[in-house]
């Protein structure tokens, strides 16, 4: 079986390669939202671009400040989210990593992660004089049929509107085994967290972390399925550093992704953060839907920043269970407002239940907003109380 | 009779004095069966009277000195920690329900917090479209219809289109008489800027019925007194929410006048009326998707733009100020969209980032404000 490594090194490559293609070939490029229904788009041939995927990569090779800066926002940069000042950043910036991402020729965003991205995308398309395509989720719908044929009927929109600009036509059969694919996917991807659910670990949670990107970018394919079956197959054993009797975090929300191993604080075998249930939030319900655009309606409105709040709590309390967590480290992203709403909250019913939480305020992506100092403080006191 | 210096004091002590307000609104007619909040342009409030409830727009100051150490993190923005507070301190406790938008993150931080601590009054979300489009009609007007029945279950009215028609052509007349109100204003200085928003600012809170009699009043009184004082410079303002009347007032001290202004609480909340004829809740929908849109809502680029060129190009500026309230995202965006094209056309615009309660405006912003009009007495 080839190696997740080497999988996911082809994974990463054909990803920056098929942009950088696609403008030579003239193929279309759209720039995309983190949970925007790109299986509709890989079906009618167009390239994703992800622009949250690519602040990710600049901010993890330590360029975030350096394209903020040159984002030119000046004071807003304490109003915005940090992946959309480095990509605003990306105009300004020369030492782009991989040279930058492709010129799109339209944009797709949704808001089913935060409203963030919509407004983002609205000044990329009005700088850019590109077509926007927007996907409105008002809810994470269940059985509302009124708000689910409201978004089918947005996806037909979406069909024409990018028929319109590509003269490409949607291959239903491409649409089913990329659905089939990110079904498969996700259910791997559960799995792989699953090697952490009893001690000792089998997998570090910043490793699980950097597993994402092709979640993200290879959406759809059997490559990805591949990756995390060779990831699964290669950690089927506890991790040398990882002992029966850690303590057992939670990390909830955004990982800090400019810090080499993604989360702050010295984890030793004496407290382990088991898993970053960000990561989770990636593991869509694809099995739950008619036909393949019904399964894609399901599976895009019931993101984890969609839900309803008691709905996140529950879901975190489960994580909380069945990983057997001793304590959760809460990550107030101030990046992302939409993720905000949920951590005082969720500390008050997790304490409730005797687990207790820490709050850390930082940033996903710009390291300004990130003190070694206080937090490494803050963790410290954590394991206090944990310890007590 | 009343003066019209005595209306427009009304209309300021609405806005920021939350004792008075609250004494008006315990006094309101016995007709109604409760007053229902709301926050943002996007909830119709002929559907809320027709239901026999007191629509009242969430604006203002409060009391927060109970206030509970509580808050919501930052970057939240200044309106919606302002109001967090207040229901902390049971500002709200006197409302029957509260309606929430689908707009932007920092009210769904709020809504969410809602349903967790605040409880009481109970909420509802209206879930509007946000792309504002012909195929989201339809949609809207299915949510609007599920909206109504909500309302009339909150207050035991059942009403038929004959009686929400009534109510409608209220509305109507209310955004008639303030496009008058903001016509009027581009060639006449009768009534100041800052005046004209207190006065647009205390209808989301007055009666219905009042509110229209104070507006004709007004109306009537300034085309008696038209006047036109050309030393002043003629400036806009633009942002979310701006009911800081103590702010345009000094803005305007500086020798300057507000002649329009693209905010929350003004010209975009009466732009368009309601049609009356055919299928009421569809025609609700388009007046509420078409009108002149927020930064909340997905809007036509293309057609947003060349509107407003037009509309900055008729007024003869000398300025435009964005007042935007800290960490509100959208209207962050708003103005980085409408920068490039106002200096384009030649206007000088300042951006005053403020915090919603912050009733002293800084040394620092006033001397921004001062030389900013002087440089525009000087073009």
């Amino acid at each position: 079986m080839e190696s997740s490594k080497s999988i996911l090194a082809k994974i990463f490559a054909e990803y920056y390669l098929s942009g950088a293609q696609a403008g030579k070939d003239k193929q279309p490029i759209a720039y995309v939202t983190a949970f925007t229904p790109v299986e509709i788009l890989r079906a009618m041939d167009v390239i994703c671009m992800y622009p949250e995927s690519y602040a990710v990569v600049c901010s993890a090779s330590g360029k975030a400040k350096e394209m903020i800066h040159s984002s030119g926002m000046g004071s807003f940069a304490q109003d915005l989210c940090s992946y959309s000042l480095i990509d605003f950043g990306t105009e300004h910036y020369e030492k782009l990593p991989f040279g930058g991402l492709p010129e799109p020729d339209m944009l797709i965003a949704a808001n089913n992660q935060c409203s963030t991205t919509f407004l983002w995308f609205k000044l990329l398309a009005q700088k850019k004089n590109i077509p926007l395509f927007i996907i409105d989720y008002p809810i994470a719908v269940e059985d509302q049929t009124s708000i689910r044929e409201y978004i089918a009927r947005q996806y037909e929109s979406l069909i024409d509107f990018i028929k319109q600009h590509t003269a490409h036509n949607l291959n239903a059969q491409k649409l089913s085994e990329q659905v089939t694919y990110s079904t498969k996917a996700c259910d791997l991807w559960l799995k792989v967290h699953e090697l952490n659910k009893r001690a000792p670990i089998r997998i570090d949670a910043y490793k699980i972390v950097d597993a994402l990107f092709p979640m993200i970018a290879a959406k759809g394919t059997k490559r990805v399925c591949d990756y995390y079956e060779a990831l699964i197959s290669e950690h089927q054993h506890p991790n040398d550093a990882s002992s029966i009797d850690s303590v057992r975090l939670l990390w909830h929300g955004y990982p800090m992704w400019f810090l080499a191993k993604k989360f702050p604080g010295d984890f030793d075998e004496e407290f382990q953060i088991v898993l970053d249930d960000y990561t989770l939030w990636w593991n869509l319900d694809y099995k739950s839907g008619k036909d393949d655009i019904d399964k894609l309606i399901t599976a895009y409105s019931n993101t984890y920043l969609n839900w309803p709040i008691y709905k996140k709590i529950d879901w975190v309390g489960e994580v909380v269970k069945e990983y057997a967590i001793n304590g959760v480290i809460c990550h107030a992203n101030r990046s992302c407002r939409r993720a905000l709403a949920d951590i005082v909250p969720l500390r008050k019913e997790l304490s409730k239940c005797g687990i207790p939480a820490v709050i850390i305020e930082s940033d996903m992506a710009n390291p300004d907003f990130y003190s070694k100092e206080q937090v490494n403080l803050r963790i410290e006191s954590f394991r206090d109380t944990l310890r007590t | 009779m009343p003066t019209i210096q005595h209306l427009l004091e009304k209309c300021k002590n609405l806005i920021s004095k939350p004792d008075y307000r609250r004494a008006y609104l315990l006094d309101i007619p016995q007709k109604y069966q409760g007053i229902t909040g709301y926050f943002s342009n996007y909830i119709p409030e002929e559907i809320i009277a027709a239901a026999g409830l007191y629509p009242l727009r969430i604006i203002g100051f409060w009391n927060v000195s109970k206030s509970p150490q509580r808050s919501l993190f930052n970057p939240v923005c200044s309106f919606v920690r302002d109001v967090f507070l207040a229901a902390c301190s049971d500002e709200f406790s006197f409302l029957r329900n509260i309606v929430f938008p689908n707009s932007c993150d920092s009210l769904k931080v709020l809504r969410q917090m809602w349903e967790y601590e605040i409880k009481k009054p109970k909420a509802y979300t209206l879930l509007h479209p946000i792309n504002a489009d012909d195929s989201s009609v339809q949609y809207f007007a299915n949510q609007l219809k599920v909206f109504a029945v909500e309302m009339k279950k909150e207050s035991g009215v059942d009403f038929t289109d004959a009686e929400l028609k009534k109510t409608i052509d209220k509305y109507n007349q209310t955004r008639g008489l303030l496009r008058q109100l903001y016509d009027m204003r581009k060639t006449n200085t009768f009534l100041a800027g800052a005046d004209a928003v207190a006065l647009m600012t205390a209808g989301l809170i007055l009666e219905r019925d009042e509110y229209n009699t104070m507006l004709r009043q007004i109306i009537n009184e300034a085309l008696r007194n038209h006047h036109n004082d050309k030393n002043l410079k003629r400036i806009m303002i633009m942002g979310p929410l701006t009911d800081n009347y103590a702010l345009l007032d000094k803005i305007e001290r500086f020798g300057a006048i507000i002649v329009d202004d693209d905010i929350t609480n003004g010209s975009r909340y009466c732009s368009r009326d309601v049609e009356t004829t055919g299928d009421l809740y569809e025609n609700i929908a388009r007046r509420y998707l078409f009108a002149d849109p927020s930064p909340t809502l997905n809007s036509s680029i293309k057609t947003d733009e060349k509107a407003f060129r037009r509309r900055i190009a008729e007024l003869d500026l000398q300025g435009v100020i964005y007042i935007n309230q800290k960490f509100c995202e959208p209207h962050v965006h708003n103005y980085l969209a409408k920068l490039g094209i106002l200096k384009q056309s030649g206007i000088n615009v300042l951006m005053l980032e403020i915090e919603h309660a912050g009733l002293d405006t800084s040394e620092r912003d006033l001397l921004r404000i001062e030389s900013f009009i002087e440089i525009a007495k000087r073009n």
